[in-house]
């Protein structure tokens, strides 16, 4: 996103914010599958209704299928917007009824923001952590494990993050004794 | 108009005084009206903003000419001096100041931001920009140092409450405001809080918010008052990017086990630190509107 003159933007009607919108839509719309289009917030502060503005119509036409296997990230090195993009992507959710989930890179890791509950978090951080450690994908078979839990509930987890555009499904494998099983990344 | 003890609206004494005041709007013209704050020993942030909309607002004097006796209190006089309320006074207020005292307030305090005027979009993103720079300086987190993450949050906090503060003046009131924020230290506990204080003359949130939820117009304020706060409701209706103001000071005050008080009108709500929100309805109606925050800090 291009900063304006002013580092800090407070109006959601600001000409940065519809244009910053209207690029990432267009970058969604010509994607190929599987990429993940940045969203730099690098020098700039938002306010939270900025935040709705920016990422509420973006994130609900992810959820809501216009864009498969594409997904966006924020990008904001030292956290200076992840607040405030919190507390905007929870009440749009409330607001919208659809549960919306951005990540949010923060240079030191990458974090959940807006309506997440705790299994999701969980899910992205295992799915994550098995990415890191091993370069591959997580199963639900491994998530199942993890977590004692059975593997269509496990199964039915990552379906729900890769509905969220959080995880996606990298990888597709053969499985001894018949069947195939996915392999998830985490989006970053 | 005589106020004594602290300077701030919210106790009800001090509530009263500026009650008489805005009732005395309408009634026998006079010549002068004196507000004597001779007898004031502590000036708060929500004091210095509410006091400085009533002489920043000639229309509901009925009268000519305002004098303003400062605080014999000398570390009272100098802390309107300090915080900038003294500047830019109308022209028919007369500044009246008696004999010095030398007893200073009893309470030691930081200024996070003097009194300033909030009348544009851009003195807002100046300010927000400022106030970030002005917590590092005041709390020792120099701006090379990582932040932690506890503090880290906080500040996001409180930098943006102050913006959305300020925002819904701008957005809402039709009219300009004011703003002032100090950091004190508990007397009893001497943990370090903030009060950050908002005002403006503006036609109040009823007027508001009825632009789109017209039911509301025949309300009473402090019903309106507990549906906007509870319900995040907006003068932009149902568009999802709107309405974050009030989720984000109750967020905020999550955050830093906090609390708000807010008037418009004769609507009246406190969010208090513990237990649910308390609604109250006055008689006379305060011209604008205005809210107190506060925050726990380092």
């Amino acid at each position: 996103m291009r900063a304006p003159d002013a580092a800090v933007l407070c109006n959601p009607d600001h000409a940065s914010i519809r244009g910053a919108r209207a690029d990432i839509l267009e970058r969604l719309q010509r994607a190929g599958s599987g990429t993940v289009v940045p969203v730099s917030l690098e020098g700039i502060e938002l306010s939270a209704s900025c935040h709705a503005a920016l990422f509420g119509p973006v994130l609900e036409a992810i959820v809501r299928g216009s864009y498969p296997g594409r997904f966006v990230v924020a990008v904001d090195p030292g956290a200076r917007n992840e607040w405030d993009a919190d507390a905007a992507m929870r009440k749009y959710s409330e607001t919208v009824g659809e549960k919306l989930v951005c990540v949010w890179d923060r240079t030191d890791r990458c974090v959940l923001v807006g309506s997440v509950d705790t299994q999701v978090r969980a899910t992205y951080d295992f799915v994550t952590e098995i990415w890191q450690r091993t370069g591959e994908g997580a199963t639900a078979r491994e998530l199942a494990d993890m977590f004692q839990l059975t593997i269509q509930a496990a199964s039915n987890r990552l379906t729900k993050a890769a509905g969220l555009g959080i995880v996606y499904s990298a990888d597709v494998e053969s499985v001894m004794g018949g069947g195939r099983q996915n392999r998830y990344v985490p989006v970053q | 108009m005589t106020i004594l003890g602290e300077l701030t609206p919210v106790d009800s004494e001090i509530a009263t005084a500026f009650d008489a005041l805005v009732a005395r709007r309408g009634r026998a013209y006079s010549q002068d009206l004196l507000f004597d704050l001779s007898g004031v020993h502590f000036v708060w942030p929500s004091g210095l903003v509410t006091l400085r909309t009533l002489l920043s607002t000639p229309e509901i004097w009925s009268c000519d000419r305002v004098t303003l006796r400062l605080p014999t209190a000398e570390g009272c006089r100098q802390y309107l001096g300090v915080a900038g309320f003294l500047h830019g006074l109308p022209a028919e207020v007369t500044i009246d100041s008696p004999e010095t005292n030398a007893n200073a307030g009893t309470w030691s305090a930081q200024t996070l931001l003097p009194l300033t005027s909030i009348n544009t979009l851009q003195e807002l993103e100046q300010l927000a920009h400022c106030i970030t720079t002005r917590l590092d300086e005041m709390l020792g987190q120099g701006q090379a140092a990582a932040p932690d993450e506890p503090w880290r949050r906080q500040k996001s906090a409180i930098v943006s409450a102050i913006r959305e503060m300020c925002h819904n003046v701008l957005e809402h009131a039709g009219a300009g405001g004011w703003i002032a924020a100090q950091r004190y230290r508990a007397k009893r506990t001497g943990a370090p809080f903030l009060e950050i204080a908002v005002a403006d003359a503006g036609c109040g949130v009823r007027t508001s918010i009825a632009r789109t939820h017209r039911s509301l117009g025949r309300a009473a304020e402090a019903a309106v008052l507990r549906s906007v706060v509870e319900q995040g409701l907006s003068r932009f209706g149902t568009d999802p990017t709107r309405g974050n103001g009030y989720g984000v000071l109750k967020r905020a005050t999550r955050e830093c086990d906090g609390s708000f008080f807010l008037r418009s009108g004769g609507g009246i709500l406190e969010h208090p630190r513990r237990g649910p929100l308390r609604t109250a309805e006055r008689s006379v109606r305060w011209p604008g509107t205005y809210l107190m925050l506060r925050l726990a800090c380092r």
